[in-house]
């Protein structure tokens, strides 16, 4: 037992005699050991892909369209479906391609990018970048979302008011989803939406509070 | 069990055979993973060749199934840092198989981690390694475990269920400004999860060569939506590490249990209660550097924080410790009482000002058990009263962050300490940043170098003249300077790297005086009189090539330079310059790799280089840990892990003492079950 008690000790006298000793053939060993190690999982590993993080939450994205009901009065008058993208990009062409072309329920659907919450008047779902975190709170306290339905892979999105949360579990995307903060968007959630989910959590947001 | 072990597994007593057998196994699961994949995997693959997006037509069911391909992703708040952070998660943890906190730290970077025997260890970071695992601050939930007996961590009751941590941060480097004292080399949080995030049943026991047992039960549970909590319980037998005299010392029991209660009482406000009380033995600790064969101890946590508009927040916590440990040479009982403040708030759109303070009372007793060694006033209360103050300010849409921050704090043992710092960060796109940061920081004195006592006996019989080791109670603070910077980027979308480099310049550092001759005493007195340099880089990527294959790893070095500013400081095991300058590897690897086969297997590999120590008499040494999960079911979770792989023991820290030889860490291996069952 040594905690508490080096100060008793006068100090080794020499270590010269052990550190000497070259331990070079074990060393050299050991890391030709690694690099056969890595090379050989290097190949084997190149044989499968995936699709990608954008690639799946694009299509959650495009799906969650069908199993949403806005309002009517924000339905009637439009013929589009817009998905809104607040902050930076985190999806590139990927979502554009996904939506190319398809319609829900008769409308087409579009992609905008928009810089300011201000400009989501317009927007069906709101996607959220992550560079937002920081103002995330004022976000979704904006009168503008009334009606929006927001979505975002920031941690904890749904706790912090959002609606629709992506959350990675084992590799794979997942999402959690708000009840409380969909009914205060006056979006009804098809039971399908909420089975699947990976949590429904029911916190309210009240005004002004994060 | 050696006998057993011995004949389940042959191949270990020869160190090429053995390796040989690794690859056969690390072969042979890469062939396994590699096998056709499966049906789903196939239409997939057809899919990405034909759409654009081929996963567009999934169903939302679907969609939950698919493997995707991870960006290596640093938690966000690494990225905003301008400190050398590293966070281990506890998927890290649960991955390399340690089996406590101590081992737990070898994972991060710069991090230097010496397993003296099987009870204690010696941590530092940035070239501070020592026994007292000084000047490296440690925090579990908020609650700092150094002692001020020696200013340094009885990692020997240190522990939680490993299985409850969130993630270990580690900012190498002063960080002294919020952080508590004694963070002048680096600090180490310690945070758990949250009770809501332990719901549900967890019971899990390990059985093995060098851990013999460790049993560890919880149950997680709430009172509606807003408060849960988790109460738990874990006992563990831990055998000797290799002793070549045979005298096997070192094996230890300690139980331990306690509880965290989260009240989410409403949006703006939250509770956190948490306790934990621990008993334990050494029950062969004996001889001449025996100093502990007791220990046992509490703790109680109250934390309040609140959030309010516009993205402010505060909190208050408060927390009791009780410490006592008991042993053939020495004794110390420990109450500490500490309240801290922190608040912060958004002044403007562009300044983030924090400010806060710290009271710590820590009445305390030293017992004296020989008339070799005391530590003067036996009884004594310590205090440190601290305050800081803090501004963040964001210019150029927050691609530039310059940080302007002081702490004054006043200790009972060196009065009082300014420790400012100034730090600067520029994000020059969201998969770069760079910063730069000077801090000053100081380690305060501790008791044993204010007061303690070693009479080492008659050195002349006539006139008759008696050694003595004395601390000084002039004894000021050790203070350093820091300079250092730090790169990251994200190369790819599958590749990271965090570079970071480091100055420091120290002074006053703990030394022993030139005998002196005070009546029949020949006196060696505590000084200040050792000063230097210690200079370092740290690199660590990491790297996902595949979704089921994780790469990381790191390799630091540290020079350190110091002379004294007066001779004769040269005589024991700490406070000379040769202790400080050989006790810190200079150069070090780890490498942690992580396959997930099939779904419900994991294979992982941990190996780490370390160079010699030629204060400790310890020569450099290379390991490795291997470990085998399976997850049969949801519930179940069964591990088989090898430890320190590569011989049958190895050195990592000397015992200060020249009659007395290193502990030999032996190869270890265990089995672990757990049982999860979610609520």
């Amino acid at each position: 037992m040594n905690t508490g008690g080096p100060w008793l000790h006068s100090e080794r006298k020499s270590a010269t005699d052990s550190m000497s000793r070259a331990r070079w053939p074990s060393l050299i060993v050991g890391f030709s050991w690694l690099f056969l190690l890595l090379w050989f999982v290097s190949i084997c590993a190149a044989q499968r892909t995936h699709p990608t993080e954008s690639q799946v939450e694009s299509a959650y994205l495009y799906n969650f369209g069908k199993f949403v009901k806005w309002p009517p009065d924000r339905v009637a008058g439009t013929d589009s479906l817009q998905i809104c993208l607040l902050g930076q990009d985190p999806f590139g062409v990927v979502l554009d391609s996904t939506v190319a072309g398809e319609k829900i329920a008769g409308r087409a659907i579009s992609v905008r990018r928009i810089s300011a919450i201000a400009d989501s008047s317009s927007c069906s779902i709101l996607f959220i970048s992550s560079s937002e975190e920081t103002r995330l709170h004022a976000i979704l306290a904006s009168a503008e979302l009334s009606e929006v339905l927001t979505v975002s892979n920031i941690p904890r999105f749904v706790e912090r008011g959002g609606t629709i949360g992506f959350v990675m579990q084992q590799d794979r995307i997942r999402f959690e989803v708000n009840r409380a903060a969909a009914a205060q968007a006056h979006l009804t959630l098809s039971s399908e939406l909420l089975k699947v989910a990976s949590r429904v959590i029911n916190k309210p947001m009240r005004n002004g509070e994060p | 069990m050696k006998t057993l072990w011995r004949r389940l597994l042959p191949t270990f007593k020869s160190f090429p055979t053995f390796q040989a057998w690794v690859i056969v196994v690390v072969v042979g699961t890469g062939l396994f993973a590699a096998s056709p994949a499966t049906a789903s995997t196939d239409q997939l693959q057809a899919r990405l060749e034909t759409n654009n997006n081929p996963v567009r037509d999934l169903t939302l069911e679907q969609l939950g199934d698919v493997q995707v391909t991870t960006v290596t992703k640093e938690p966000e708040e690494v990225w905003d840092t301008s400190a050398a952070i590293y966070v281990i998660t506890q998927e890290d943890i649960q991955r390399s198989g340690a089996t406590s906190i101590a081992d737990v730290l070898r994972l991060a970077p710069g991090v230097e981690v010496g397993r003296i025997d099987s009870d204690s260890w010696a941590v530092g970071i940035r070239g501070s390694e020592s026994n007292f695992s000084k000047a490296v601050l440690v925090l579990i939930d908020g609650r700092s475990v150094y002692t001020p007996l020696f200013a340094g961590v009885y990692w020997d009751v240190q522990d939680v269920l490993l299985e409850d941590i969130d993630r270990v941060e580690v900012i190498r480097g002063p960080g002294a400004t919020v952080w508590g004292p004694n963070a002048a080399d680096g600090v180490i949080n310690i945070i758990t999860k949250k009770a809501s995030e332990t719901q549900g049943v967890m019971v899990s026991v390990l059985g093995g060569n060098v851990d013999h047992m460790i049993a560890e039960a919880q149950y997680g549970g709430s009172r509606g939506k807003n408060f849960n909590y988790r109460v738990y319980g874990k006992g563990f037998l831990r055998g000797p590490e290799f002793h070549t005299d045979h005298h096997n010392f070192d094996d230890w029991n300690q139980a331990r249990g306690g509880f965290r209660a989260d009240w989410n009482i409403n949006s703006r406000n939250d509770l956190t209660l948490e306790g934990d009380m621990y008993g334990g033995d050494f029950p062969h600790e004996t001889g001449p550097s025996a100093f502990v064969d007791s220990v046992s101890g509490g703790d109680m946590l109250g934390r309040w924080e609140r959030t309010m508009e516009n993205g402010s927040n505060m909190y208050l916590q408060a927390y009791f410790d009780r410490t006592i440990r008991i042993g053939p040479l020495s004794g110390e009982t420990r109450n500490t009482i500490d309240i801290d403040f922190l608040h912060h708030l958004k002044f403007g759109d562009r300044q983030d000002v924090s400010y806060g303070g710290g009271l710590r009372w820590s009445p305390n007793r030293y017992i004296p058990k020989t008339p070799v060694l005391d530590v003067l006033p036996e009884t004594n209360t310590d205090h440190i009263y601290s305050g800081f103050l803090q501004d963040e300010i964001h210019f150029a849409d927050d691609r530039f962050t310059l940080t302007l921050g002081a702490k004054l704090q006043h200790n009972n043992f060196s009065g009082f300490d300014v420790q400012p710092t100034v730090r600067g960060l520029w994000k020059l796109n969201p998969h770069q940043s760079l910063w730069a940061a000077v801090t000053r920081a100081v380690t305060t004195p501790s008791r044993i170098e204010e007061g303690i006592q070693i009479n080492a006996g008659e050195i002349s019989a006539a006139p008759p003249i008696f050694l003595v080791v004395s601390g000084n109670p002039h004894f000021q603070s050790e203070t350093s300077l820091g300079y250092e910077g730090g790169y990251r980027q994200l190369l790819t979308h599958t590749f990271y790297v965090d570079f970071s480099v480091f100055h420091n310049g120290y002074d006053n550092l703990q030394s022993f005086g030139a005998p002196t001759l005070i009546g029949n005493n020949l006196t060696i007195f505590y000084e200040n009189a050792i000063a230097g340099t210690t200079n370092g880089i740290e690199i660590a990527p990491n790297w996902n090539p595949r979704p089921w294959w994780k790469l990381s790893g790191s390799y630091s070095y540290v020079g350190i330079d110091l002379h004294a500013n007066e001779p004769g400081s040269d005589i024991s095991s700490t406070g000379s310059v040769n202790t400080y300058e050989g006790s810190s590897p200079a150069h070090q690897l780890k490498i942690q790799s992580r396959f997930d086969i099939l779904k419900r297997f994991q294979f992982d590999q941990t190996y780490w280089y370390e160079s010699a120590l030629p204060a400790q008499g310890i020569s450099a040494y290379q390991t490795m840990d291997l470990r085998l999960g399976w997850n049969p079911t949801k519930e179940w979770n069964v591990s088989l892990v090898g430890q320190n792989l590569f011989q049958p023991h190895h050195f990592e820290w000397g015992t200060g003492d020249p009659t007395e030889l290193p502990i030999g860490i032996r190869r270890a291996a265990y089995v672990k079950l757990t049982w999860i069952a979610e609520r």
